[in-house]
């Protein structure tokens, strides 16, 4: 058994807020192997971006990682020197953000970006980084690399702009992608582009990518492995084919069911009542249970703990549900 | 067939694009040329990427920005030589719900407040009966009283969103535009809102005009849908119609894009680059660039909406071959590409 790429184990955020302490993340565990895509998925405010920013320590100072571990490669990040984690971001671990417009300066061109960033990774020459630059540029397949490395960032689409800072993110060639909901602000035709690069370079390259969303119905297409976060804590956690014909937790059911499909039939939009917690206020003991169908007297009173229930799949949950697949999915049949 | 309640001809919206000092200004033909009708208590589904002129069409629907050219009928009644007094009576007839139940509240108003307000600006009820009014309204939208006495930040994205539709409704329209309004919700939330709109729709006999660029929602929700791609309609026709048999490469692009939460179907890029802008608008088809049916002739001659099914149209001159890619759903795993 080769170790991990990436282990992050029983994370622990707290940012302080108005209404007291919010734990942000409370005790999230996961790994990532070499060349893997993980899909971490949950609505607004369950930690999941938060969780991809502790990974590289970019939550502090605002918040702070009061416990658990993040290792990579073996090696716990959460004990380096800011030196030292300067070599791990974007060297070992490259990422990128919802807002690709806002992720680049706009003051340099394109082309200046990558030279200076890749100046920091690699001694090279100017004329070594500049064609490097364009390396990059087209590997990201941005149409006519040469000329648009002289463009400024306001000068490119949003789409344009989110390949130039996937090239910024592998200028260090990173082993890993933390790639915080990238197509979101994306349209669908753009966003389809994005899907199949990601899965270009973790093909030729053996990338692995965390793959941060809301859109279960984009990580089905993209992810190996599914871990579903609500409210600071992974649910679920199943290879993606299991989350999607057998999902056990009632949050990960909800989700399914509510996900309109393009070819469901009409009829009425399967909600999940009531809205999530604040993270400064969360219910006691199971979090969902103010929300979950299924919910008996025990999830009001003692916390559920993760449990393996199949081979490499987790739930937190205290009701033994059906496993015959409930949502109503192509293949899952309502 | 009656006439229809809503009658949108020939709308044209161009914007001027300053160029600096000396320099004519550039033209942002936003919304070029569309025409559509909607049917007393019927949904329209209104989809397109960004900058295609949905929004813009929709602010133009209810008169918040002035037209170009075309006209704007409402129960017959031409709407865009209203005034005054008449222009402000009209108002109540269309309403708009926006994308941003953030942005779109006052912050220093309650939720009941926001409510009371309209009624009052349109004379609708005073003191008492607006009071009672507005807790009916909240009531009919989900809220609580306790709910209606919250400022806007105390209240989570779908609340507000509620709040919203709740001051829309307190107008008593007949038409309701609603410009992207769950797209800012979570998606357990978009579902409660989506049925809040079916059942008031239901329930009050609303006219809904759904501008979206998720096309999952609008076709679920809608009976007709119109395709928008860079200010013109490109298909129009019965919602699932035009999702099962799309006419147009790009209805058919748009819907191949599409997420689905099947594992191991990706989306397919059917696709190349991104909108153009709509100041620098390709000549003849706006879609050949990206097209990847396209033939000669496609960069020179504008195609025409042309009538290829029952109410169902597209502009394209290619819409009307038969052995085309099939529908990008119909088999789960299997990945039809428009230039297979």
């Amino acid at each position: 058994m080769t170790r991990p790429l990436l282990e992050v184990d029983a994370l622990q955020v707290r940012f302080m807020t108005e209404l007291g302490p919010a734990h942000a993340v409370d005790g999230v565990s996961f790994q990532l192997d070499a060349g893997e895509i993980l899909g971490l998925v949950g609505e607004s405010g369950c930690g999941k971006s938060v969780t991809a920013r502790a990974i590289l320590r970019l939550v502090e100072p605002a918040g702070a990682i009061v416990g658990g571990d993040v290792r990579f490669e073996g090696r716990s990040l959460l004990g380096l020197t800011p030196a030292e984690l300067r070599a791990v971001r974007g060297k070992q671990i490259g990422m990128v953000f919802q807002d690709p417009v806002a992720s680049l300066n706009p003051v340099l061109t394109c082309g200046d970006q990558l030279r200076e960033v890749l100046k920091a990774h690699h001694t090279c020459t100017a004329a070594e980084a500049q064609e490097r630059a364009i390396q990059l540029l087209r590997r990201v397949r941005l149409p006519d690399p040469e000329r648009q490395a002289g463009s400024y960032p306001h000068q490119l689409s949003g789409g344009m702009c989110q390949r130039v800072a996937l090239a910024l993110a592998l200028a260090g060639e990173p082993r890993l992608l933390i790639a915080d909901e990238p197509t979101t602000a994306l349209d669908v035709t753009v966003q389809a582009q994005l899907c199949e690069l990601l899965l270009e370079l973790q093909a030729e390259t053996g990338l692995a990518i965390l793959l941060i969303s809301h859109d279960l119905g984009l990580v089905a297409g993209l992810a190996h492995r599914v871990a579903i976060l609500y409210a600071g804590r992974i649910v679920e956690y199943a290879p993606t084919a299991r989350i999607f014909s057998a999902p056990q937790h009632p949050y990960t059911r909800g989700l399914l069911r509510a996900l309109p499909a393009i070819d469901a039939e009409p009829g009425v939009f399967a909600a999940i009542p009531g809205t999530v917690p604040h993270p400064a206020a969360l219910p006691a003991y199971c979090r969902f249970h103010a929300r979950c169908a299924e919910r008996i007297a025990r999830c009001e009173h003692e916390d559920p703990v993760r449990r393996a229930i199949g081979p490499e799949h987790d739930v937190a949950c205290h009701v033994d549900l059906d496993p015959a697949p409930v949502a109503g999915r192509p293949g899952g049949g309502p | 067939m009656n006439a229809p309640l809503l009658e949108v001809r020939d709308l044209y919206k161009h914007f001027a694009v300053p160029q600096g000092f000396g320099r004519a200004p550039l033209v942002l033909r936003a919304v070029d040329g569309v025409s559509f009708d909607l049917q007393r208590g019927g949904t329209l589904g209104l989809v397109g990427e960004s900058g295609c002129g949905k929004s813009t069409l929709a602010r133009l629907v209810v008169r918040l920005t002035e037209p170009t050219s075309g006209s704007i009928r409402v129960g017959g009644e031409d709407a865009l030589v209203l005034r005054g007094a008449a222009l402000r009576h009209w108002r109540r007839r269309v309403q708009i719900v926006f994308q941003d139940p953030y942005g779109s509240l006052n912050p220093r108003l309650t939720a009941g407040a926001a409510i009371r307000e309209v009624l009052e600006v349109h004379g609708i009820a005073r003191g008492g009966a607006a009071a009672e009014r507005t807790n009916a309204l909240l009531e009919q939208v989900g809220l609580s009283v306790v709910q209606g006495r919250a400022h806007p930040h105390e209240l989570s994205g779908g609340q507000r969103q509620r709040v919203g539709i709740a001051r829309a409704l307190a107008a008593e329209p007949e038409i309701l535009v609603l410009d992207e309004p769950v797209s800012a919700l979570d998606v357990s939330i978009q579902a409660q809102i989506l049925n809040l709109l079916r059942d008031l729709q239901a329930r009050l006999g609303l006219t809904l005009l759904f501008i979206s660029h998720d096309l999952r929602v609008v076709r679920l929700l809608c009976q007709r849908v119109d395709v928008m791609y860079l200010g013109r309609i490109v298909e129009s026709g019965p919602a699932l119609e035009v999702f099962k048999s799309p006419r147009h490469p790009y209805t058919r692009a748009l819907l191949q894009a599409v997420p689905r939460p099947v594992p191991g179907a990706r989306p397919a890029a059917a696709v190349t680059g991104e909108p153009p802008s709509p100041i620098h608008i390709p000549p003849g088809c706006r879609f050949h660039p990206r097209c990847a049916l396209r033939v000669p002739g496609c960069d020179v001659a504008v195609p025409e909406l042309v009538e290829w099914g029952p109410r169902h149209r597209a502009a394209c001159v290619r819409a009307g071959e038969g052995g085309g890619p099939p529908p990008p759903f119909s088999a789960p795993g299997s990945q039809p590409r428009l230039d297979a």
